[in-house]
């Protein structure tokens, strides 16, 4: 099914992905920490 | 004579279009689209989705033709619980998160992609997908929050009945309508807040030049679906209290059980619809494809928790049936243009046609001559505790007797059997139609 992409939706994406990348950042990066840890235990 | 019969709800999508031939359905692929589905097949997303039960599987005829698996009955959005719109939901930000591992993206996010069976949400469009392209926003994200998180939010924060405004806007509620109803608590919801109330107020002539990092948008997914996990609508009166079984004393309730399931035996029925379903519990005697209705979202709710792997509950108002809705109203088909039950159930519904919605008994035949076969039908007399309670507001101008009943009903129906139920001035019968 097709739709049109609204503006203000893709900018609001812009504005609070930004806020919402965070913990997405620090949970990719914290579990590859760990991954490190282990392997060099 | 082989015969096609393009079908109304796929008609704007210029990736393809749904049609049927000879009464089998049918997906033909764009050309415009083919390079994105040979990426779905190729990608190994399709046999992932498909393996994992959230796409419909299909066959390929080959030519830019594929053979969709069938979906026993259709329903959409506005028929469904809260429950049924909470998963489908759900199922749409997880085939999204599986898309964008596999390097594609869903292009839409609507409601209507979505149909259960046996009580499993399951992806229907297969010619959704497309391949992301780094940087970019995902274009479906305001048709999700306008098809499943702004109803949603409005059921669980406001009012039950919302969720009908899925059928006044074919493209979802408007985020700046959501925003405007929700009570002040449903703003302290971070996730609504920001995905409904800031949301609708984003306004852009166009966007150019952005680029969303792929962590943003796995934010936003992941946001999205806390949210909706975040939201649970209860009924006032609790589910457990929804029983169809209130108006029987216990030998009486264990008659009716027996009577309805000793009817349904004698007869093979594969396709059920039962109406006035309440809580599903006679429904479920059937065996087959089952669709309970009821007016009460409460009972629908029920349903769907107890018995969902076995019927699918909808709700569905008799005297206001779901009609055709959308482009020529043919976009999405009103109930009786979905297929034709070979048995129809109502229990303890007459009454409430006949005494509570000024419905005449003729009127009511010509409804429940829609079954292609069986009709199983409860009458309940004038003297019954129920029938009385629901005179005593109103002069008693009713033609309702059980001679005038078997008589209208005759006119259309033979009857095959009837049961007294122990303990009650109830009778159910068993019908066939002439």
């Amino acid at each position: 099914m097709y739709i049109d992409p609204s503006a203000g939706s893709i900018l609001f994406q812009v504005l609070i992905g930004v806020a919402l990348a965070i913990p997405i950042f620090v949970k990719i990066y914290w579990g590859k920490i760990k991954k490190w840890f282990k392997r060099n235990k | 004579m082989v015969q096609a019969e393009q079908i109304g709800s796929s008609f704007r999508d210029p990736s393809g279009c749904l049609y049927k031939e000879n009464g089998v359905l049918f997906r033909k692929i764009n050309a415009c689209y083919l390079p994105q589905y040979k990426m779905l097949k190729d990608s190994g997303l399709y046999k992932r989705l498909v393996d994992d039960g959230l796409l419909i599987s299909h066959k390929d005829m080959g030519d830019g033709v594929i053979k969709p698996d069938v979906i026993p009955f259709i329903s959409y959005p506005y028929e469904w619980c809260f429950s049924q719109l909470r998963s489908a939901g759900l199922l749409t930000l997880r085939i999204q998160e599986l898309a964008m591992e596999y390097g594609m993206t869903l292009k839409d996010a609507s409601a209507y992609n979505i149909q259960f069976i046996k009580g499993k949400p399951i992806f229907i469009d297969t010619l959704s997908f497309e391949k992301y392209e780094k940087g970019e926003a995902w274009v479906a994200y305001g048709q999700f929050c306008r098809h499943f998180l702004a109803p949603l939010a409005l059921v669980a924060y406001k009012d039950v009945r919302l969720g009908q405004l899925l059928r006044v806007y074919l493209d979802g509620v408007p985020l700046d309508l959501a925003s405007k109803l929700l009570p002040l608590r449903a703003k302290l919801n971070i996730g609504i807040l920001s995905h409904i109330c800031v949301h609708s107020r984003a306004v852009a002539k166009s966007v150019k030049d952005y680029n969303l990092s792929l962590y943003s948008l796995l934010g936003i997914i992941e946001s999205l679906e806390g949210t909706i996990k975040s939201l649970h609508w209860k009924s006032g009166n609790g589910w457990g209290k929804y029983q169809t079984t209130t108006s029987y004393s216990e030998i009486g309730a264990q008659s009716k059980r027996f009577i309805v399931g000793y009817l349904i035996g004698k007869i093979d029925s594969n396709k059920v619809w039962d109406f006035g379903a309440n809580n599903g519990e006679y429904s479920v005697l059937n065996s087959g494809n089952i669709v309970a209705f009821d007016k009460d979202y409460a009972c629908v709710e029920a349903c769907h928790r107890n018995y969902k792997d076995k019927l699918l509950p909808l709700v569905l108002d008799l005297t206001n049936p779901s009609p055709a809705i959308g482009w020529m109203n043919s976009e999405r088909l009103e109930v009786w243009d979905r297929g034709t039950p070979d048995l129809i159930m109502a229990l303890a519904l007459l009454h409430h046609l006949i005494i509570g919605n000024n419905l005449p008994m003729n009127k009511i035949v010509e409804l429940f001559a829609h079954t292609k076969r069986y009709l199983i039908i409860e009458f309940i007399p004038k003297e019954d505790k129920q029938v009385q309670s629901m005179l005593s507001s109103r002069d008693d101008i009713f033609n309702y007797d059980q001679l005038s009943f078997e008589s209208e009903f005759r006119k259309e129906f033979k009857i095959l059997d009837k049961v007294t139920i122990a303990d009650s001035l109830r009778s159910i019968y068993l019908m066939e139609k002439k």
